[in-house]
């Protein structure tokens, strides 16, 4: 009987992985030589190893190892979660730069900040759930996935609102958030909700085409 | 790689993900099972080599959809059993569906069903 395992291991030998990984990929591939010998005798020469080294080499490799979760939902939830941001950035930025040129500043008219601040973000957010649901139908998620990766800045917002900043006001004591809870639930209301629906819009047509969920393979 | 060999390419992967995460929903299997009952199930229309199999059970197994532990077989041998984790049950579903939507769409293109 030949000594498969012996065999493996040397056409094995340029794998560059943990020694125990390399013992029991050999292993394994001996294992399926012997189970082959019982129908035909195994050919190792008809195997390409130096492409079937690489081919495990890849799958086996943590380096690249990002799974379908990370890129379908997380890399494209962020992704959406930045644009929205720097788009916040560069909207008040440019609404301060206005109102320094300006002999009416914002303390003069209150809503010229949210005529100048929150409505150009809020007209953005489509583009921005575009983004966020895009890269993730091309990553293959399926549609609840990418509305998840379309909604995530609403969603981190929400968190914000929910979470985070009552317990900042509870643990910095500030009075004033404390005694107005419906101001704080209306600031809430009014940045997630209407940012919700725009994102939402935005990821509408990536939601309706399935058709590259018949994507065929992983790259 | 040429855009045709590339499609071929993907589509062979992505039957191959599929065959092999059905089978296994139905019980763990080690390598060598796996390639077999596929091969009889499909009546030889599609088959696995060791160069084709291996790479793609690590890779899925890479992705957490499934999981392989070593375990005696039926002979007493210790062979390495590939089972589904719960994201690879999750990802069947789908994969199920867009696969089927994959075929009615060929059909309506080319007829398949009639040849």
């Amino acid at each position: 009987m030949p000594d498969w395992n012996r065999a493996v291991r040397d056409r094995l030998a340029e794998l560059k992985l943990p020694e125990s990984c390399k013992h029991e990929i050999a292993a394994e591939i001996t294992a399926h030589l012997e189970d082959s010998e019982a129908t035909e005798q195994p050919d190792l020469g008809a195997v390409n190893w130096p492409k079937l080294v690489a081919q495990i080499q890849r799958a086996k490799s943590h380096n690249s190892a990002i799974n379908d979760r990370t890129r379908q939902l997380w890399l494209p939830g962020l992704a959406s979660l930045t644009a929205a941001n720097l788009l916040l950035m560069a909207v008040s930025s440019a609404s301060r730069s206005t109102q320094a040129v300006s002999a009416h500043g914002s303390a003069a008219f209150p809503g010229l900040t949210i005529i100048s601040d929150y409505l150009p973000w809020l007209a953005a957010q489509p583009l921005v759930g575009a983004l966020g649901a895009w890269l993730s139908w091309r990553a293959g998620a399926n549609p609840l996935t990418r509305l998840f990766a379309a909604l995530f800045p609403s969603l981190v917002m929400l968190g914000c609102w929910g979470l985070f900043i009552p317990l900042s006001s509870i643990l910095q004591k500030e009075a004033w958030t404390l005694q107005h809870p419906v101001y704080v639930t209306l600031g809430a209301v009014v940045w997630v909700i209407p940012g919700m629906m725009g994102l939402a819009l935005g990821s509408f047509p990536f939601l309706m085409n399935s058709e590259r969920s018949l994507r065929l393979s992983h790259d | 790689m040429a855009p045709n060999s590339r499609v071929q390419s993907r589509i062979a992967r992505g039957s191959a993900e599929l065959a092999i995460l059905a089978l296994l929903d139905e019980q763990p299997l080690y390598g060598f099972e796996i390639g077999r009952r596929i091969g009889e199930k499909t009546a030889g229309a599609i088959q696995f080599t060791l160069a084709s199999l291996y790479p793609m059970l690590y890779e899925l197994e890479k992705r957490g959809l499934v999981k392989g532990q070593w375990r005696p077989n039926k002979s007493g041998r210790d062979r390495r059993y590939y089972s589904l984790t719960p994201a690879g049950k999750r990802k069947l579903s789908p994969l199920r569906h867009e696969w089927s939507l994959f075929f009615k769409a060929l059909d309506r293109l080319a007829g398949v069903s009639r040849a």
